[in-house]
């Protein structure tokens, strides 16, 4: 898969965000692996819940450097304004479904999904933006 | 203290005196945009005070305020495709995913510690998910001002 990207900085981009993906996996699982068997209290227990956010702060700083490395302005304005589409839909919808939680008895959406439902809003809006060049 | 408001005061006119007409409007705009998103706040908490509780009204309510949210957004798109200059633009970008970072990485925090302990900070879980836009904006600004500081 790798080798079928020719543009050096997207290959980077790639490897950058599988990196923090697979560190994110990992994180989680020794969090909650560890607050499950391993009764963390203190100092140690703020630590390791801190520990999955870390890979998130990566992958949006390698997200950073990819639009300085990028030499293609289309694709870097394509990135840009599905980023914004992104972030846009994810306040959008967490604030409206807070608000709800509030004053109705709909589910308590647990904030660790807020980062999955980020990328997957910016999934969506690149079609959508590209939609808009064709 | 009186000294420090004041050159505070004098900084930040002379910094608003320094923005482009795109720049300035654009601040404008977001700041209408974060008043008409407080009154919204306002008037949902004013009728779940007085007990409106009608679910059309409640659905009304809490969709309200995502119109200005994604007009704020749509503000800022509209300012990175007009803004010329290429380093401003790439610092304001910057700033926003700065800002990403803080909220995501905050959420996810945030969820680990309530996991850990289901009252933590004692505040209840659909303010801590509306606080998310406050998290961001504020996390915005503040990277723009260290951005500006770094290429003093």
């Amino acid at each position: 898969m790798l080798c079928s990207i020719n543009n050096p900085a997207q290959r980077r981009f790639t490897i950058r965000m599988g990196v923090a993906a697979g560190s994110c996996v990992l994180f989680s699982l020794v969090a909650a692996l560890g607050f499950r068997f391993g009764h963390l209290i203190g100092v140690v227990a703020y630590l390791v819940a801190v520990l999955p956010a870390l890979p998130i702060i990566g992958a949006l700083v390698g997200t950073g450097a990819y639009l300085t490395e990028e030499k293609d302005e289309f694709q870097r304005n394509l990135l840009i304004q599905s980023l914004l589409g992104g972030i846009g839909a994810t306040l959008a919808a967490t604030t409206v479904w807070g608000y709800l939680e509030d004053f109705t008895h709909v589910p308590h959406l647990d904030l660790i999904l807020v980062y999955p439902a980020f990328w997957l809003f910016v999934a969506f809006s690149i079609p959508v933006v590209k939609l808009r060049y064709q | 203290m009186k000294n420090r408001m004041h050159i505070l005061r004098d900084r930040l006119r002379n910094g608003l005196k320094q923005l482009s007409t795109l720049q300035r409007g654009t601040i404008n705009r977001i700041f209408a945009n974060m008043m008409l998103m407080a009154l919204i706040s306002a008037a949902s908490h004013f009728r779940s005070e007085y007990g409106y509780g009608a679910k059309t009204l409640v659905f009304l309510f809490a969709l309200l305020p995502a119109i200005p949210m994604f007009a704020i957004i749509w503000l800022l798109g509209r300012y990175l495709a007009g803004e010329s200059d290429e380093f401003v633009r790439m610092m304001v970008v910057k700033s926003l995913l700065w800002a990403a970072a803080v909220t995501v990485a905050g959420d996810m925090i945030q969820s680990a510690l309530v996991a850990l302990s289901s009252e933590f900070w004692s505040l209840d879980q659909g303010f801590l998910t509306i606080m998310n836009f406050d998290l961001f904006f504020i996390a915005s600004v503040f990277s723009v001002a260290i951005q500006l500081r770094r290429y003093r």
